[in-house]
């Protein structure tokens, strides 16, 4: 099929003239890649109030999120989608017919006092089952289970697990103080895990998502914690007299590259989880800040004002081979790596105002995400790197937003009244 | 003829674009039909409470003006010592030399905009460039010590340039007379 398909594309262009050449390409780019999917009403055996509701909502949401689907409303094809239990094959072969590929239907039980969420995912065409779970749980966890389901069928199309089981934490003053919050991925759900009053910045999750590393003033002093999100435990990581910020976890998880002033000025420097085996990276008077691992560990990005403004530098991750990226512009800092390695994200200053914006890592293909009249800050990439995570002032007060990695999509997830910043992506 | 061909291919390309879903078809579940899976909320640590917790500044006597020590004033992006703030400073050293048992900590503050740990960064170079100052000007450097807030403790919150530019500041706390 591949093949035929590869030759007729190459007949299209060999026999066609500039015009129809251009039609064609439109063709093939179309938002067709997305999967078409449709979703039964939900079966409700456990009759709890707003339940149903709920996981319809979030079952949608979350597969719009996953930028691989497109939901087909198949009730404007006359296709009836209530079921008391299992859908019948005729139907999804129905649905099928109208060029869906995917159906997923879902029941709500009660066992032995336990919410029952089953969910099945059946191809189209054939009517078979691809995926078929039970989540047990209670009404509380409704969002999780549905996230959980939701992740399956993205990683039997994918291959890899998708991310509405992830969280993001975040800086917020709404209990006024600078604290960590958690939410679920969707801003649903926020959290509290810092309650000490001292200013703290700059989340940072290890990469199996046990430990997050963060900047807190708590002893007076801006030093380097770990907490283990499992046990509660915290230490400082790294207390040297100076500035000891801007965190961020190699990519096994064994050491954390940061920024030190002990020796002068600021400098990266890294160092195992439990402070030990530090190494200095940079020997420069200006400043060095904001290190972040390239995926397959062995180079380092970072923001330096060596060349008289501040601009994105990478560096190989024994200090050596350093080269600067940015050169457009007069600021341009907060570098964050994409989990592929493809894109490298920031902040540029354009226009007196602050965007965020990718480049490769070899510098070439440079793009502004997005505009408007206020700022954007502290953009950190999803898992799986399709979405970008950053902070915005568009609605007066800070907020932490959400928009795909091409900048499409832009999805609010605070809105409390209060200032939240520093955002950083689970794994 | 050629146009024919075309709207013959054009349309087996669409047609097969709409059935982009059968070339994807994943793999059955057969096997994990009944697949459980119990959900638990992800572990989240208990805030750690403020009451073991020391506050940020030592429980200092704002000094500013009423003390004699007066802030100064950077540009944005630098920590140079402006023209303006060498006057300032030459007074604060006056008050310092004749209150010569006082210890002085130098904070280092930024404006809201920029990121928060380049601006950490930032405050802490005016910090130390005051330090600088104030030692060539004959305060004794034991006396003096630095800690930067970067755009963390702003003492002004609009967002104008008006109050940004009071945000980007060295402040003086007296630590020990």
């Amino acid at each position: 099929m591949r093949l035929f398909f590869s030759i007729l594309i190459a007949v299209l262009y060999l026999s066609v003239d500039a015009n129809a050449q251009d039609v064609n390409l439109g063709v093939i780019r179309a938002e067709a890649q997305k999967i078409p999917i449709a979703v039964f009403d939900i079966s409700d055996d456990a009759k709890l109030k707003g339940i149903k509701d709920t996981v319809k909502d979030v079952i949608a949401a979350d597969l719009k999120r996953t930028q691989l689907f497109y939901l087909v409303d198949v009730e404007k094809l006359g296709i009836d989608t209530r079921v008391n239990s299992e859908p019948q094959k005729e139907v999804i072969k129905r649905m099928g017919a109208f060029g869906v590929s995917a159906a997923v239907w879902a029941r709500l039980s009660l066992k032995d006092k336990e919410l029952v969420l089953e969910g099945n995912l059946y191809d189209s065409v054939s009517t078979d089952i691809v995926v078929s779970k039970r989540y047990f749980g209670n009404e509380n966890l409704i969002r999780n289970m549905v996230h959980r389901f939701v992740d399956e069928i993205v990683f039997r199309y994918t291959g890899s697990r998708g991310i509405a089981g992830t969280r993001i934490a975040f800086i917020s003053d709404r209990s006024g103080d600078k604290e960590i919050y958690m939410t679920d991925y969707d801003g649903n759900n926020p959290k509290k895990i810092t309650g000490d009053r001292a200013i703290k910045l700059s989340p940072a999750w290890s990469p199996d998502g046990r430990w997050l590393a963060y900047t807190s003033y708590k002893d007076g002093n801006p030093d380097i914690y770990v907490v283990d999100l499992e046990t509660s435990n915290r230490w400082k990581m790294v207390g040297f007299p100076g500035l000891n910020i801007s965190p961020a976890w190699s990519p096994n998880g064994e050491l954390l590259a940061f920024t030190l002033s002990k020796d002068g000025n600021s400098e990266i420097y890294t160092a195992k989880r439990d402070g030990t085996d530090l190494k200095r990276l940079t020997y420069d008077p200006a400043t060095d800040v904001s290190p972040t691992w390239s995926p397959n560990g062995r180079e380092i990005a970072f923001n330096s004002d060596r060349g008289g403004t501040p601009q994105i530098y990478i560096m190989n991750v024994d200090g050596t081979n350093t080269r600067r990226l940015t050169f457009w512009g007069s600021y341009n800092t907060s570098p964050t790596w994409s989990p592929k390695g493809d894109k490298i994200v920031f902040v540029s200053r354009i226009d007196g105002k602050f965007r965020i914006c990718v480049i490769n890592p070899d510098g070439s293909f440079f793009q502004q995400l997005t505009d408007g009249s206020t700022n954007d800050e502290s953009p950190r990439w999803s898992p799986d790197g399709r979405h970008i995570v950053f902070s915005s002032r568009r609605h007066g007060k800070s907020d932490i937003y959400m928009m795909n990695a091409d900048g499409g999509e832009v999805e609010r997830l605070t809105s409390d009244g209060s200032d939240n910043i520093n955002p950083s992506w689970s794994p | 003829m050629k146009k024919s061909f075309l709207v013959f291919a054009g349309v087996l390309v669409l047609g097969s674009l709409i059935s982009f879903g059968c070339a994807k078809k994943v793999e059955t579940a057969k096997d994990a039909k009944g697949a459980d899976e119990r959900v638990a909320s992800a572990p989240t640590p208990a805030p750690d409470s403020g009451s073991q917790v020391k506050t940020e500044s030592p429980m200092v006597k704002e000094s500013g003006s009423a003390a004699g020590l007066n802030d100064v004033y950077f540009d944005f992006d630098k920590s140079v010592v402006r023209d303006d703030a060498k006057s300032v400073l030459q007074a604060d050293a006056k008050w310092l030399n004749s209150n010569s048992k006082a210890k002085i900590k130098i904070e280092g503050h930024a404006d809201e905009r920029g990121t928060n740990e380049y601006n950490i960064a930032l405050a802490e170079k005016r910090a130390q460039a005051v330090s600088k100052y104030l030692v060539t000007l004959g305060v004794k450097s034991d006396r003096l010590s630095t800690i930067s807030y970067g755009e963390e403790k702003p003492q002004c919150t609009a967002h104008s340039e008006d109050c940004w530019q009071k945000n980007r500041r060295a402040h003086f706390t007296v630590v020990g007379q």
